[in-house]
């Protein structure tokens, strides 16, 4: 009973932040703002699913494994987003210094 | 009644992909295309572990991990194009 | 030599350790396989491990404080995200977007990436690039430029950085 609450809560918190992180995606301005609202987001909610899926399935070879992908998502995450941004950084750079 | 819950996050996550589609679809630019395939990848990756609990096969939590691995390769890949022009 | 030899059996066990939890069995012929294909995967990336040179995190030490700072890490992930989600569900959309120097750097290449990751998952910031005089971070609001100096990441990341 307690686990379910546990499972409802955290899949709960992690359906707001994606939600939050999509809307943000449509809303925001430029690339860099969009950019800080889907980094974020996306990588505590997919961390709080995987969680609520290493939770129900309790002490199994798929709880160590979603672990392992929220330790890998959790790094590649803001390293994509930085690399993304540099590209955009330097491209419009280029095109100033082109002009 | 945890399946049913379940259900209903991997129709939300659905739902929530289409319309990041919609921003690499409008993105002005190509980096705003580039998140927008970036955040969609992160999510198939998440939906495909709960596919596996869904369907009760263990290994798609494999497929799970690679496929997290593939989009972050493909989003260094496209960035580095837009960066240089060339990709080696 | 010695520092070679510190970083393959470090990695050895990382790898191999993976494996196992791949296989999700452990027999004789698996344990040689993966010993066999790990070796290989070692010695097609040489030059991407990380060594002594490059990284602290060698001994047993640095690994207690890179655990405490990964529950650091955890509350400041929890307080950025529910900052976005403030500025996002807000109908005035309240974002001042500009361009910080930071004139912060470290020596060691992996804190470079450690501090460039923590700065991108703390409140309202984002690394650009990084050069030889610093970090470029784009900030969403004032006050999270702000709030960059003298952070509590910085404390972490310069005591992992300390012999």
């Amino acid at each position: 009973m307690i686990v379910n609450a546990i499972i409802l809560i955290l899949i709960g918190s992690s359906a707001f932040f994606f939600g939050v992180g999509t809307l943000g995606l449509i809303r925001m301005p430029d690339t860099y703002t969009r950019m800080h609202a889907s980094t974020k987001c996306d990588t505590l909610g997919a961390g709080l699913a995987l969680l609520a899926l290493a939770v129900y399935s309790g002490f199994s070879i798929i709880s160590v494994k979603s672990i392992i992908v929220i330790a890998f998502i959790w790094i590649t995450n803001p390293t994509a987003a930085h690399i993304i941004a540099k590209a955009k950084y330097h491209s419009e750079k280029k095109e100033e210094l082109q002009k | 009644m945890m399946e049913t819950v379940f259900l209903g996050f991997i129709i939300f996550l659905g739902v929530t992909m289409f319309v990041c589609l919609y921003r690499a679809y409008a993105g002005p630019t190509a980096a705003d295309r580039v998140v927008a395939i970036d955040v969609i990848s992160t999510k198939i990756a998440v939906l495909i572990a709960f596919l596996a609990i869904q369907t009760g096969q263990e290994s798609f939590i494999d497929v799970a991990l690679v496929y997290a691995m593939m989009g972050f390769i493909a989003t260094i890949a496209v960035s580095k194009y837009l960066e240089k022009g060339k990709l080696y | 030599m010695k520092n070679r030899i510190k970083t393959y059996s470090y990695y050895f066990v990382l790898l191999f350790l993976f494996w196992i939890i791949l296989s999700q069995q452990f027999t004789l012929e698996i344990a040689l396989i993966g010993a066999g294909a790990v070796g290989l995967i070692m010695l097609y990336s040489k030059s991407l491990l990380f060594s002594p040179e490059e990284t602290t995190l060698f001994s047993p030490g640095k690994i207690v404080l890179f655990v405490k700072f990964i529950f650091v890490m955890l509350i400041e992930i929890l307080k950025s995200n529910w900052q976005v989600a403030k500025i996002v569900l807000s109908p005035s959309l309240p974002i001042s977007p500009s361009f910080v120097k930071v004139k912060k750097t470290f020596e060691k290449d992996f804190d470079k990436v450690i501090f460039g990751n923590s700065v991108t998952l703390t409140p309202g910031t984002l690394t650009v690039d990084i050069d030889e005089e610093g970090f470029l971070v784009h900030a969403l609001t004032k006050e999270a430029a702000e709030g960059l100096e003298g952070s509590i990441i910085e404390e972490f990341v310069r005591k992992l950085e300390a012999e």
